[in-house]
């Protein structure tokens, strides 16, 4: 391998646009969409239901694919290209080079096989000296870094409690050692504490062995806390997209304030929540604006006819006309 | 335990069922005995009465219990009395006689038919938006709903009558020696009435087996197996199908215990000398006795089946038997 003078990042997206058929049209899941995760960094993608962060990435890694979506762009994977790989190819990176945690761990080990023979076959299908032993020898150890026992293996997933199995899920997508692991919702389904644990434990994790993550998360706080960057997505763009203090201390999008009110701080005070009025746009005929103006309260005529292009202000890139300098002034009226 | 449990579960459904059995034929009005006098059309005095009532077992002075611990005691070596249809044939020779053949062509035909069925319905969902794979449920699902005995009779006329290609009567031919030359003249036989009813129960396996799978392979953990990069085939294999073959299990055990009941049907068009037809005969003939054992004879088949398909599917599912 020619190293060239600076490694690719672990995951990029360029122009990425994501479209699927629906009996009404084509829906704009994804509008041109860039972005970048270094290795060994925590990568946030926030937003609420229907945003497209999930369709984003599962289109990139070509989960979702044709015929089912139509996808143009460019996504690339440790520098190498994912939309244009042959199948085979895509098949053997696939869990070595990125792994999933997927949206409802509960559901996401399949009920009639052992945790042992589900980590078997994963190592299997990537390992032509494959050997039942040497597996078994390497389930346990990332068994061990989840804290769970490796007694487990042999369980069925129906025998393990919510929070080991979403243990077992994350064990799981660090058997091959992965560069990426994309973390689709890894918290929604557990309970406050549990999800503290989770946290905690995927923060370790990453420190210690340093895989790049892309948290796809609607908990904007929660994402704050353990991001390094944060990319905030509505209506299939980026709204706003910068480092995770940045975004705490001070967002710039009025979309990200109002979702950042709308969530509970894990610590800190308690200060009342402020919901965010009226729906997501219909992605089938998504306004030409800005997709936020018909429920953003500082809605200018501008954001109506104009999508904002994405712009630099310090280290954070925004998406919106209040940036633009003859509209700051109306911003500090 | 789980064993335990099933296993007397099953035992006590036993006992039920051949106690009904015994008192089904007691509760029904006229007698055995009267219907084999009426067939001699009086040619029988009242000695010939006398000893057909022995050898039924009737009028004989029992009370209703005793002739029940009688009943158990002949069902416990094998006992099940004299055909009148077959007489004086007892009915275990009838049976011998008559259910291997059923076993053999009805069992084989569901077996085939659920294989072939099942695989189809892989086939048809993890194919589906190709042609061949939305084509075949229609298919099926028409052949499905034709009436069966009309599909035997064109078969029978059509491939037997007209061009002559198969048998149309009898499981074996006369005269064949020779174990090979046996063999395949009891194929031959059997291919027509089994491939009926292949072809139409097939589409039932089918149509179910894409529904579950459909469903199923939107499920997270097969999204997920294809995410782990397994060989297509192990996602289907693993992780795909064996979860939506579950539902299909119990249905094959029913279908399962029925093969001893004999396809009614098949076994009259085709002339098969299986125990269907020798359940017909028995019937249009109130042959109490031969009934009587063709019922045990289904519903401990159905039971075992049952019983069998319980300590299956708690291998093939690990939630029913642990938790």
């Amino acid at each position: 391998m020619d190293q060239d003078t600076k490694t690719p990042p672990a995951f990029a997206v360029e122009h990425l646009t994501v479209r699927y058929p629906s009996e009404r049209g084509w829906v704009q899941a994804i509008r041109d969409v860039s972005l970048q995760v270094e290795r060994g960094k925590l990568v946030g993608l926030a937003g609420e239901s229907g945003s497209g962060k999930s369709t984003l990435v599962l289109a990139a890694t070509r989960v979702i694919r044709p015929p089912q979506v139509a996808v143009d762009g460019q996504s690339f994977i440790n520098g190498r290209s994912i939309l244009n790989l042959r199948d085979a190819e895509l098949r053997k990176m696939r869990w070595s080079t990125f792994s999933f945690v997927t949206q409802s761990a509960m559901n996401a080990l399949n009920p009639v096989m052992r945790l042992r023979d589900q980590m078997r076959d994963t190592i299997r299908a990537h390992d032509r000296s494959y050997q039942p032993s040497v597996a078994d020898a390497r389930a346990r150890e990332v068994m061990d870094m989840v804290e769970l026992p490796s007694s487990k293996l042999l369980s069925y997933p129906h025998q393990l409690s919510g929070g080991q199995r979403q243990r077992a899920v994350i064990a799981l997508a660090l058997l091959l050692r992965p560069d990426l692991i994309v973390m689709d919702e890894p918290t929604t389904a557990l309970d406050v504490v549990v999800q503290r644990e989770i946290i905690d434990l995927i923060r370790r994790l990453q420190n210690d062995q340093g895989f790049a993550v892309v948290l796809i998360t609607h908990d904007l706080s929660l994402l704050l806390e353990v991001a390094h960057h944060v990319i905030v997505l509505y209506g299939g763009r980026v709204m706003e997209a910068g480092p995770a203090e940045q975004l705490v201390e001070n967002p710039l999008h009025p979309y990200s304030q109002a979702l950042m009110h709308s969530f509970p701080p894990l610590h800190g005070a308690v200060s009342a929540q402020v919901g965010i009025p009226g729906a997501p746009p219909d992605m089938v005929s998504p306004p030409p604006g800005c997709p936020f103006a018909p429920r953003c309260d500082r809605v200018m005529g501008i954001c109506r006819t104009t999508m904002p292009l994405l712009q630099t202000v310090g280290q954070v890139d925004v998406a919106c006309h209040l940036m633009n300098d003859q509209n700051r002034e109306v911003k500090t009226l | 335990m789980f064993l335990v449990k099933r296993a007397s579960f099953y035992l006590l459904t036993f006992w039920a069922a051949i106690t009904l059995n015994f008192f089904l034929p007691h509760l029904m009005p006229g007698s055995a005995v009267g219907a084999v006098m009426a067939r001699a059309h009086g040619e029988m005095g009242p000695g010939a009465l006398h000893a057909l009532e022995l050898a039924f077992g009737v009028n004989v002075h029992q009370t209703l219990l005793q002739q029940y611990g009688i009943y158990l005691s002949h069902l416990a070596h094998g006992n099940l009395g004299i055909s009148f249809t077959y007489f004086p044939e007892p009915v275990s020779q009838v049976i011998a006689s008559t259910l291997p053949w059923t076993l053999f062509l009805i069992g084989l035909a569901t077996i085939i038919s659920f294989v072939v069925g099942n695989l189809l319905g892989i086939y048809a969902a993890w194919r589906r938006g190709r042609p061949l794979a939305s084509v075949l449920p229609i298919a099926f699902t028409v052949m499905a709903a034709m009436p069966y005995f009309w599909v035997a009779l064109i078969f029978l006329y059509v491939f037997g009558f007209l061009t002559g290609w198969f048998p149309i009567t009898h499981s074996i031919g006369t005269e064949v020696t020779g174990i090979f030359h046996r063999f395949g003249s009891i194929m031959y036989h059997a291919t027509l009435p089994a491939l009926t009813i292949v072809i139409t129960s097939m589409g039932g396996w089918m149509v179910g087996m894409r529904n579950n799978l459909v469903s199923v392979l939107s499920e997270d953990y097969v999204i997920l197996a294809e995410m782990k990069g397994l060989p297509e085939r192990e996602i289907v294999a693993n992780y795909a199908a064996r979860n939506a073959l579950l539902p299909a299990i119990t249905g094959f055990a029913m279908s399962l215990g029925f093969v001893v009941g004999g396809a009614l049907l098949t076994e009259i068009v085709f002339s098969y000398p299986g125990i269907g037809y020798a359940l017909y005969q028995a019937v249009t003939n109130q042959d109490y006795p031969l009934m009587q054992a063709i019922f045990l004879i289904i519903v401990t088949a159905v039971l075992i089946a049952n019983f069998l398909v319980d300590l299956l599917y708690s291998r093939l599912d690990p939630r029913v038997s642990n938790d």
